[in-house]
């Protein structure tokens, strides 16, 4: 899957519009395959801050973790939001939510609230949710213009 | 030893966050009294008094308008981060056409929009008496220039860190430490990332919350925070490049 974030402006500076094309972006992720890459194509912005990043690049990440792949990072601002967001991922404890039967769900957790109620069951497939700490799983790093695999 | 009675014009022009010539330009106009000394030019700090006022209008305008409430003209008023996001998109746009700021556009954007944006975000719905904020910019003097009437850092940052007794505690704990007055959410990394944007680009900040300024200047991370006499309600910041 390929997100082009030009669609979304090419201002992309404050927090509210930033957790607004995260949420814009729901029904499209519900599409993406088990082992499918999602890629974050920069080409075309011309601007872009780290409250804006935080809030639609952080909570990808710890959906896709590997899987997410940057591409277009040349442009100053987004290499500065990127570097600030990898320092600020490693001294943060971002959880994960995985559910029973081993699948990541963390897209289906509303962000933002402290306390999830692992009690509760997932709302895929009725199994027990757990919580970890996402630096377990993924390596907190984003993956900015890798070669394309043949 | 001895305190200096003079700046030298490298040594003002690096405390007002500008340029040896843009200081020699001022001399020049009689903005700036200066003395021959040899071969070069000595400002008495005697004859300087406050050198804010010599930063510029836009800057004046501001402080004005944090300190004592005096009025400004509505042009530079953004009273919601709707009206702030329409303007910084403009001034972006602007900048990709002048051959000054080309190069160092986006970033110069990226960070007024966290400058500007925090105000919001730590006043909502708790603003003393003015919502929104001053944003104004000139491209041909180089300057962007941002304030607020909100509740300042320190009385934000002390819903998170009571321990903060005054205003430079919290303007060093603000541009150094990833923290938030907004916690749980997470966030706290907006003036970091002001401070890494600067140390790395010929881009100059001053920054004011009550009685506590910060110059950063471009090419370095060192934080130079003074107490000033002047105590200023919310923040006042002048981005110069």
């Amino acid at each position: 899957m390929i997100i082009e974030l030009k669609k979304f402006g090419t201002t992309l500076i404050s927090r509210q519009t930033g957790r607004e094309a995260f949420s814009a972006l729901q029904p499209f992720l519900k599409d993406v395959k088990e082992k499918e890459t999602v890629e974050v194509n920069f080409g075309g912005v011309l601007t872009f801050s780290p409250s804006w990043g935080d809030e639609f690049l952080t909570p990808l990440l710890n959906i896709y973790g590997e899987r997410l792949i940057l591409r277009n990072t040349s442009n100053l601002s987004v290499q500065a939001t990127l570097d600030i967001l990898e320092k600020t991922m490693k001294t943060k404890q971002r959880k994960i939510y995985w559910c029973q039967c081993s699948r990541n769900i963390s897209k289906h957790i509303k962000r933002g609230s402290s306390s999830v109620d692992t009690k509760k069951v997932c709302p895929e497939c009725g199994g027990r949710i757990f919580e970890e700490d996402a630096k377990n799983h993924f390596n907190l790093y984003l993956k900015r213009n890798p070669k394309r695999s043949e | 030893m001895e305190l200096k009675e003079f700046y030298t014009t490298k040594e003002l022009a690096d405390l007002l966050g500008i340029s040896r010539v843009a200081v020699f330009n001022r001399i020049k106009n009689g903005d700036i009294k200066a003395q021959k000394m040899g071969r070069n030019f000595v400002i008495f700090k005697k004859d300087i008094g406050d050198t804010d006022v010599f930063l510029s209008n836009l800057f004046k305008i501001a402080k004005d308008w944090t300190i004592s409430h005096k009025e400004f003209p509505d042009q530079f008023y953004c009273q919601n981060s709707g009206v702030f996001q329409a303007r910084v998109t403009k001034m972006g746009e602007l900048m990709v056409k002048n051959k000054e700021a080309k190069y160092l556009f986006s970033l110069l954007t990226s960070i007024a929009g966290e400058i500007g944006n925090n105000s919001y975000d730590h006043n909502l719905g708790q603003w003393p008496d003015t919502p929104g904020i001053f944003f104004g910019y000139d491209l041909n003097k180089k300057q962007i220039v941002l304030a607020d009437r909100g509740v300042g850092i320190l009385k934000t940052l002390k819903r998170v860190r009571p321990g903060l007794t005054n205003h430079q505690q919290a303007l060093r704990v603000a541009f150094t430490e990833i923290i938030s007055g907004r916690q749980p959410e997470a966030r706290g990394n907006g003036l970091k990332y002001v401070r890494d944007v600067i140390a790395k680009n010929s881009i100059n900040l001053i920054f004011q919350t009550g009685d506590a300024k910060l110059i950063l200047k471009g090419g370095g991370a060192n934080l130079d925070i003074r107490i000033v006499k002047e105590n200023i309600h919310g923040c006042l910041a002048l981005i110069t490049y």
